[in-house]
């Protein structure tokens, strides 16, 4: 019901010869207008399907708004409104030859898996609410049966007058049939002859007006249901944001490492150099060799000192169990090392994920468990990883004292981390509790 | 020989005062930042100061910034700029006011205490001790088409002297007499067309620009 919502739309849509009508010339006009035809017959049934479905569910949803059903039928009417939107869409390709492509705002978070958490359904109908091209798709479906009418009989009138026209001298030769239809009767061939080139002469109007009708009709679709420039470039402005945001992420990421390096190891493997070259000193001179000794054994403590930050620096990196084991066991063992909070962790099954995704899942959980450990003061905290579709969901709630800010240093540089990957982060952090951070990571095939 | 140390990590700061104190220094004042280095030399007078590059509140340039403040404020104060990574435009800015006593070399020098302690003397004694890296990273920047006239062995006395190696200490680390490291010098001299100089701090200079011309 969503994917489809989600296409990768041009920029640009030019009038384009489509793959379906490259011919040009007389031919290539009248298999155009047999598609418009096509197309206006199909207006009617399809105006008239999605007008009853509209009002019958919104009026559904509307009158049994108190008692609380009304909220799952507004829904369902939404969803169904996307549907038919989506047939509409495709319906266009019946004349351009390609489906009008669709845009809708956020992708829709919540999967019903968790009914309990009111937030979480919240924030999910607050995303299909506001999606304003929920409301442009239900204009269309009420203005389709206006267009539709006017295009159905616009072709099926034009295209009867022309045919009947046309037919005439036929049925003329047909022995024992009488033309008298009351206003008009036909008594010699030259009549019907007439009557013939009445036919022809509308032919050029038929074809213009049906043309024309469905020139329209594709027009409204267009505009109501294709995305338009001004949301392409929300979207790109959207898209050059976070990405701003993650060059920035990684510099601050590299600007730490190299600082730790610098600090850290670099710094003790100079103590130790310094200590051996003073060791070294003094065991050349043949003096004082327990002072030469404890030097030595002073740089091998400041080796393994070094080791252990080299140790903990390439953790910070990619965390070498990430890379052995993948991400199930390298979360389930965070889980394990939560300071003084019992935590649950399931994974469900997820398939295989790109290193990028894995690592910003496992920091995810990672500084969602540290902010647990630190600030909480929870009794149980729970992590689940789970894969629907190419979306991989990663949530961390816990039963603590709440009250997260969500522009704290560690949760602003995992959004930086997420949104990079074109996801989301939400957290949800009451004062008070529970606390419930939910990470989207698109793992597109 | 009185020295101010100016580190801002204690791990290293200590391992600096006890080496150089082990080899016959007074270490008059240990300290973490560039103001405190300032105050210091005012106060102590110090024959030669070791300097750290990155030092608190930023962590970029501040000792480089420090050393030039002090030279500065004290002409000719002998300063040794240590660092993890050395770049040749901090040596370049360090050598610019042409007084003898400066040298950069890399931390891990430190770990041929002889020679450390030989370069801090040298630096104390108003010479040059330019780390053997700035010196490559000149060579490499200068090209190989203008060195091609040397010989490889007229290429290690050039890059020794750009480190500030006295022709003593030339011939000590070459394993050649003294006599011999003279001709090396006066043949590169003749065919880089430098003016002949016995200073060895002039001779520096001269190398050096060459090396950047």
């Amino acid at each position: 019901m969503t994917t489809q919502a989600v296409q990768q739309p041009t920029l640009e849509h030019p009038e384009r010869p489509s793959a379906s009508a490259p011919r040009r010339g007389l031919g290539a006009f009248l298999a155009l207008v047999a598609r418009d035809t096509l197309y206006l017959l199909l207006a009617l049934p399809m105006g008239t399907l999605f007008f009853s479905f509209i009002v019958a569910g919104w009026s559904t949803a509307i009158g049994s708004f108190i008692t609380f059903i009304g909220v799952p039928v507004a829904v369902l009417t939404i969803w169904g409104t996307r549907g038919l939107a989506w047939v509409e869409r495709s319906r266009a390709a019946i004349v351009t030859g390609e489906r009008i492509p669709g845009l809708y705002r956020r992708r829709l978070p919540f999967r019903g898996e968790d009914w309990a958490s009111l937030n979480e359904i919240w924030s999910w109908l607050k995303a299909l609410v506001l999606d304003g091209q929920t409301w442009r798709d239900t204009a269309y479906g009420l203005v389709l049966l206006f267009t539709g009418t006017i295009g159905f009989t616009v072709a099926v009138t034009m295209w009867s007058l022309t045919l009947s026209l046309l037919s005439v001298p036929a049925w003329w030769w047909i022995p024992g049939v009488d033309l008298d239809a009351g206003f008009i009767s036909l008594d010699t061939w030259l009549e019907a002859l007439v009557v013939f080139g009445f036919g022809v002469a509308t032919i050029p109007l038929t074809l213009a007006l049906v043309r024309g009708s469905s020139a329209i009709s594709i027009s409204i679709a267009r505009g109501l249901l294709g995305c338009d420039k001004r949301r392409l470039e929300e979207r790109v402005e959207q898209l050059a944001e976070t990405r701003a945001g993650a060059v920035d992420a990684a510099q601050a990421e590299l600007e730490r490492i190299e600082r730790d390096l610098h600090d850290g190891a670099q710094a003790r493997l100079v103590a130790v150099a310094l200590d051996l070259g003073m060791a070294e000193q003094r065991l050349a001179a043949g003096a004082d060799p327990e002072r030469a000794a404890e030097l030595v054994r002073e740089a091998r403590e400041e080796t393994q000192r070094a080791l252990a930050e080299l140790r903990d620096l390439a953790r910070g990196i990619r965390p070498a169990l990430l890379s052995e084991r993948g991400l199930g066991a390298a979360v389930t063992s965070l889980g394990a090392r939560v300071g003084g909070v019992p935590t649950s962790v399931e994974v469900g099954e997820l398939g295989a994920l790109p290193s990028a995704v894995e690592t910003a899942a496992y920091f995810v959980v990672a500084e969602a468990l540290t902010n647990v450990a630190k600030h909480a003061r929870a009794g149980a905290a729970s992590v689940r990883l789970s894969r629907s579709g190419d979306v991989l969901r990663v949530d961390v709630r816990d039963d603590g004292v709440g009250g997260a800010n969500p522009d704290g240093g560690g949760l602003r540089g995992l959004r930086g981390r997420v949104e990079a990957l074109d996801g989301t982060l939400t957290l949800s952090s009451p004062p008070g509790g529970p606390t419930h951070l939910c990470a989207e990571l698109p793992c597109g095939s | 020989m009185r020295v101010v140390i100016t580190e801002d990590l204690a791990l290293l700061r200590d391992g600096l005062t006890r080496m150089l104190q082990d080899n016959g220094m007074e270490v008059v004042a240990a300290v973490e930042d560039g103001e405190a280095l300032l105050e210091a030399v005012e106060r102590e007078r110090p024959d030669v100061c070791v300097v750290d590059v990155r030092l608190p509140p930023d962590f970029r340039d501040e000792g480089i910034r420090a050393a030039l403040e002090a030279r500065r404020r004290i002409p000719g104060l002998p300063v040794l700029v240590l660092s993890q990574y050395v770049e040749r435009i901090f040596a370049k800015e360090l050598l610019a006011d042409g007084t003898g006593g400066v040298g950069y070399l890399l931390k891990d020098r430190v770990a041929d205490v002889g020679e450390f302690v030989e370069a801090v003397r040298r630096v104390a004694d108003g010479g040059t001790a330019m780390d053997p890296e700035v010196v490559a990273q000149l060579v490499a920047g200068r090209g190989p088409a203008r060195l091609e006239e040397l010989t490889p062995r007229e290429r290690d006395v050039l890059a020794l002297m750009a480190e500030g190696r006295s022709n003593g200490g030339i011939a000590r680390e070459l394993v050649v007499t003294e006599g011999a490291v003279e001709k090396h010098v006066s043949s590169i001299f003749g065919k880089l067309g430098l003016p002949p100089s016995g200073d060895d701090h002039r001779r520096v200079l001269a190398v050096i620009a060459w090396l950047e011309e």
